[in-house]
Parts: C-alpha cells; structure tokens; sequence
C-alpha cells in the first residue's frame, strides 16, 4: 500500500468529500422536483423527439461505439502494443479520427437544422446550457479516474510511458463528445417526468 | 420542476381560435411542441420574448394570456 503515500491521500479524500456533497445535493434538491401526472406524462411522450435530443442520441452512439471499440482493442492487445506496433495505431487512430469526424458532422448538419428550422427553442437551450456540466464532470472523473490508476499502475517503476499521454488526450475527448450527450438526455428525462 | 407561479390560457385560447393545435402554435411561436405542452400544464415559464410571441398569436395583451398566481 505504498501509493497511500504522499499526494493520493488529499486526492483521494478530496474526491470522496466532492463525490459526498454532489450526493447530499441531488438528495436534497431530489423531492422538491413534483412528478408529471401519468396523463400530463403520456402527452409528454406523444409529442415528437426534439431535434436537439435526436442529435443527442446520435452523439451518444457515436461516442459509445468509439469508445467501446477502442477500449475493446487496447484491452486485448495492451497499451504497450498499441505503442509499438505501428499499424495497430494507425487502427486505432482511424477508429477515433472516424468517429470525431462522424460526430463533427452530426452537430454540424443538426446546426444547420436547427438554424434553419428554428427548431432549438429556449427550452432546448437552457437543457443545453445544463449538459455542460455533465460534461464537466465526465472530463473531471475521466481524469480523476487517469490520475488514481496511473500512478497505482507504475509506481514502481517511477515514470508513466508516454504513450498513456496519448491515451489520456483521445479519452478526454471521447468523454467529451459521451458528456454533453448523456447530459442533454438526462435534461429531456427529467423534463418528461417533472416538466 | 413543481407548478410554475404563472399561469394561461394557452389551451382554451387554442380552442378558441379554430382549435389550433399544439403544433401549430408552436411553430408560430418559434418553439416545440414539448414546450407548448409544459406551458399548457403549467410546468414551464416561458421568457418574456415567448410570453409576448405567444400573446399577439392569439392578438392578446401578455397579461391576457399569462397571470401571477404566486404571492
């Protein structure tokens, strides 16, 4: 238990404390929020998906199977292979540029959409508004979480390799693009079941 | 979100005028129809912008449309 030393103890205890309060909050603001009727709900549910959460949806699938896909080979190949082998990062790089570029393309075209539809109305915007601190907090636990393992996994050895800098960056923005998504989805949730 | 401190007549003055829908309305007003329904049931207060778009849809004053019931 020697990584108990030094700066993983604050940090730990500040993540703990911050993670403690964030709970106490959503607790506590939880039952002032009143629930929609079950008919107020099922008018909820008839009324068409807005494009902003069409576009959420697309995000989050895109960001997913990006995500997944390259967890899956790192996984299976090794962080170590992935640095050595040249074609297999060539692979891996593809797979993360295709899905950052399908992505781009998704809010791009739904941009032009909502610009020329007029489709993201105040409400739309102020769900928007919210997702980013959803995002925010993925890309703070996406390096919290960096920061815990890395120096668990080599500390012995006293040095992080490069390539986890690499690794770092396409997570953060990987969790970037899966944040706002996941946030704006659970903005339109929680509209659908307490307005 | 608990019941707005505002409320309308946005569902009666639809009916009102040749039963316009939810749609509709929203798409003369500039919003969708998920924020037309929370106004209708109370669960959204819109901004001063689409309080007065919604009010000379019908050819209302803004306060013939939406009223303060908070104290």
């Amino acid at each position: 238990m020697e990584f108990l030393s030094g700066w993983f103890v604050p940090l730990l205890a500040t993540v703990i404390v911050f993670g403690v309060v964030g709970a106490v909050l959503i607790v506590r603001a939880w039952p002032q929020a009143a629930q929609l009727s079950p008919e107020e709900r099922e008018e909820m549910a008839r009324a068409p998906m807005p494009a902003l959460q069409k576009r959420a949806w697309w995000g989050l699938a895109i960001g997913g199977v990006t995500f997944m896909a390259i967890t899956a080979i790192l996984t299976t190949k090794g962080a170590a292979a992935y640095w050595e082998n040249d074609d297999l990062r060539l692979f891996v790089v593809a797979i993360f540029l295709g899905g950052l570029f399908a992505y781009v393309a998704v809010v791009l075209l739904a941009l032009v959409k909502e610009e020329r539809d007029g489709s993201l109305d105040e409400r739309d915007q102020a769900i928007l508004r919210r997702a980013a601190t959803a995002q925010s907090a993925a890309i703070i636990i996406a390096l919290a979480a960096w920061l815990t393992a890395l120096p668990k996994m080599f500390h012995s050895e006293g040095a992080v390799p490069v390539v986890y800098l690499y690794l770092m960056f396409g997570s953060v923005v990987l969790v970037h693009m899966i944040g706002q998504s996941v946030g704006i989805l659970l903005g339109y949730w929680f509209a659908a079941r307490h307005g | 979100m608990a019941k707005a401190e505002i409320s309308n007549r946005i569902r009666r003055l639809r009916f009102d005028h040749d039963e316009l829908t939810q749609q509709e309305l929203a798409g003369r007003v500039g919003c969708t129809r998920q924020t037309i329904i929370l106004l209708e049931q109370g669960r959204y207060v819109p901004s001063l912008a689409l309080a007065f778009r919604i009010a000379q849809t019908f050819g209302l004053k803004v306060d013939e449309v939406f009223e303060y019931v908070g104290d």
